[in-house]
């Protein structure tokens, strides 16, 4: 018997969990909870982004790809994201998750994804060197931890800290896009410790939300230093 | 603000030290985070080597506690090496809605003089017009005698009673006296629902209503409303504290509650609990006349508790996903429809409740909703089925206690299920009829068989309807 990290309520876990630290068993989410979100289809998604393409006007579909990627890829961003999956869409029942996940700092919800991010991991990127999105050092002071970091930490893989986010943005979401990616403001820098470990690997980058897609291509373009053979992303959310 | 709020206070412990009088209004009374003080921490620390602040750490290691809600539970604590601290940090996941407690917070609390808080400039500060009832100036004046002798109280009152109004004598005798009180109540609805009445009732006293994401709060103040909840942010600091639906889940379960509304009282101050359906505990007590109380059967309007029926709708749970829905129960809704009711219809489960929602829309002409403990526009919904935006109201077990919407009728779907137990029901049947102009209406248990519950909460009913016309 387990107790829902969500609701709370006791329930019969279908598969055993690790208990972690040894002080207790942080199970997953019961049946109800985890019926709320709303996994992406892996035959009905853009190739690229991994986003539904249920969800968007068919004119905006070319060749199993959205009107957003195909912008990203003819522009100079052009290939540097081979392809981004997204366990489900960011419903309301995600953000709330997230929400308390992220900004109540309540970390032991992330084991409700775990199932997931494993089996995608196996199933798409089997073997690929895993590459948390780091925070900026700012932000990690305040908030404690790093999302990112934490849903890597489920593929239970050795971890490789590639990245140094440099550049401190205060609200992210107060800059557009545009404006950051025509500055040419890369958050992000290679780290250059693990040039061996990363050079002409396949890297998969682990961030809690694809939105856009920039900060994801941004993180690839520092690492295109070290020459990987690929870079691809797996995310929880894949939002609006 | 306060007006008397300027006059400075009993000479300090150390003369030469000048305390900071915000400090001293956002601390005095209550246990906050660290974090939470929007001042800086050097002016803290200086308040704290001058012992007018005391700091302690938030969580317990040897054993494992947090020391805001006293939880202990190794399930609802949580690990992860932190970037604050650099060490491994517990949080605990059960107070976490008012703010993470980790291994590196730190509480703090006031220990200097105590501010002006509020002078009333009456002995009468209740203006409530009305009148009570035979039944509730009884049950008002034992209070009020219970509160003066500072001694717990129960009030076991029929829902529907009239239970506020029986509070403003005992509540305007600890006003008048310059003293501090608090209602409390598990739900947000209920807190929502009350903050209106108590606002005109006593209009001249500075009142916080404190629930997530409130904006009328105000510190300190001589009226607090609050979630159960909210209450882990206060320490030794009312003189009278009335917990409203006492028994109303998660109550029952959650210790932490009772805990937040002992540690916020001081030490010898009285706690008062209203409720329809009190727990074995709090009625064994009450029997055994080792807590004060008293019961109120009748309801304020002295009409009776409507009595439900049961009706027989076959196998519930195969109809609805096949997308059908028993004949019977739809002749009733949509009667209630064409008389203009407002209908509640309570579901045993957040699934039963998405299957059933679309099939009742389909089904019938009025604006349906549905509604669960986690869903984000509860708030919202409840207040249009309040308004008549909406007419039928589909929802889980939450809605039990609290909301009060005139004229509604409801109907238990799948009346059978465990989770309705006979205070659930009995709870229910209360929504009903709470009108004084129409204290009558229709409570339905559709079932696939009897249940005990069910007939216990028929027996329940009917001897508070005997009870209440001695
Ligand atoms: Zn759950
Ligand atoms: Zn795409
Ligand atoms: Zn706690
Ligand atoms: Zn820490």
């Amino acid at each position: 018997m387990g107790y829902c990290l969500w609701c709370h309520q006791a329930f019969q876990p279908k598969i055993g969990f690790r208990s972690f630290f040894s002080i207790d068993i942080h199970t997953g989410f019961c049946s109800i909870c985890y019926k709320q979100l709303q996994p992406i289809d892996e035959r009905e998604c853009c190739r690229i982004c991994g986003r539904h393409l249920k969800l968007i006007d068919a004119k905006y579909i070319k060749d199993d790809v959205c009107r957003d990627c195909r912008l990203w890829e003819n522009s100079e961003w052009r290939g540097l994201l081979c392809k981004n999956r997204s366990l489900y869409v960011y419903n309301d029942f995600l953000k709330e998750v997230v929400k308390a996940f992220k900004f109540q700092g309540d970390v032991a919800l992330v084991h409700g994804f775990k199932t997931d991010v494993c089996r995608f991991y196996k199933k798409h990127f089997r073997n690929a060197v895993v590459v948390p999105v780091p925070l900026s050092f700012e932000r990690l002071a305040e908030r404690g931890f790093n999302q990112s970091e934490h849903i890597a930490a489920l593929i239970e893989k050795p971890v490789c800290h590639g990245l140094i986010r440099a550049i401190h943005e205060n609200k992210q979401s107060k800059k557009g896009r545009k404006e950051r990616m025509a500055h040419r403001e890369n958050p992000f820098k290679a780290n250059q410790k693990f040039k061996e470990r990363l050079e002409g690997q396949s890297v998969l980058l682990i961030d809690d939300i694809y939105t856009t897609g920039a900060t994801i291509r941004m993180a690839a373009e520092a690492l295109r230093i070290f020459k990987p053979k690929e870079v691809n992303a797996l995310t929880l959310a894949r939002g609006a | 603000m306060p007006a008397n709020c300027t006059s400075p206070a009993a000479p300090p412990a150390k003369i030469s030290f000048l305390f900071n009088q915000d400090l001293q209004k956002i601390l005095y009374g209550r246990r906050l985070l660290l974090d939470e003080i929007p001042l800086p921490k050097d002016l803290i620390n200086e308040h704290a080597a001058h012992g007018y602040v005391k700091i302690d750490r938030a969580v317990n290691h040897r054993p494992l506690t947090c020391k805001r809600c006293s939880n202990h539970s190794l399930r609802l604590f949580y690990a992860y090496r932190c970037a604050k601290c650099g060490q491994m940090c517990y949080y605990c996941r059960r107070c976490l809605k008012l703010g993470i407690v980790k291994s590196c917070s730190s509480l703090v609390e006031w220990t200097g003089p105590a501010p002006d808080v509020w002078k009333p400039d009456s002995q009468s500060l209740c203006e409530w017009k009305g009148e009570l009832s035979e039944a509730q100036t009884i049950a008002a004046s034992a209070l009020l005698e219970s509160v003066k002798r500072q001694e717990n109280f129960l009030v076991w009152a029929v829902c529907g009673s009239g239970k506020t109004e029986l509070l403003f004598p005992a509540i305007n005798e600890v006003l008048s006296q310059n003293k501090i009180v608090a209602i409390a109540s598990p739900r947000t609805d209920v807190v929502l629902e009350l903050a209106p009445r108590i606002r005109q009732a006593f209009p001249q006293v500075p009142i916080s209503v404190l629930y997530g994401g409130s904006r009328e709060r105000r510190h300190p103040a001589p009226f607090v409303l609050s979630t159960t909840h909210q209450l882990l942010r206060y320490k030794n600091h009312f003189d009278l504290i009335i917990i409203d639906e006492v028994d109303a889940f998660p109550f029952n379960y959650d210790p932490m509650l009772a805990f937040a509304a002992r540690q916020a009282l001081k030490p010898s101050s009285p706690l008062v609990c209203l409720t329809a359906t009190p727990s074995r505990e709090l009625r064994e007590k009450y029997l055994s006349k080792s807590l004060n109380g008293i019961k109120i059967p009748v309801r304020f309007h002295g009409y009776p508790l409507p009595v439900p029926e049961s009706k027989w709708v076959g196998h519930w749970r195969k109809q609805i996903k096949k997308g059908k829905l028993s004949p019977v129960f739809l002749k009733w809704l949509n009667q209630r429809v064409e008389l203009m009711h407002p209908v509640f219809v309570f579901v045993p489960s957040v699934e039963v409740l998405y299957m059933i929602e679309p099939i009742i829309k389909q089904a019938s002409a009025a604006a349906v909703g549905g509604v669960h403990a986690n869903d984000p526009d509860r708030h919202q919904k409840v207040m249009d089925f309040r308004e008549g935006r909406l007419q039928i109201l589909v929802t889980t077990t939450i809605l039990e206690r609290g909301v009060t919407i005139p004229y509604a009728d409801a109907a238990v779907f799948g009346a059978d299920d465990d989770i309705f137990d006979e205070q659930a029901l009995v709870q229910i049947s209360g929504r009903v009829g709470r009108d004084m102009n129409h204290p009558t209406g229709s409570v339905i248990f559709f079932h696939y068989g009897v249940t005990l519950e069910m007939t216990r909460a028929v027996k329940h009913i009917l001897n508070m309807n005997k009870e209440g016309q001695l």
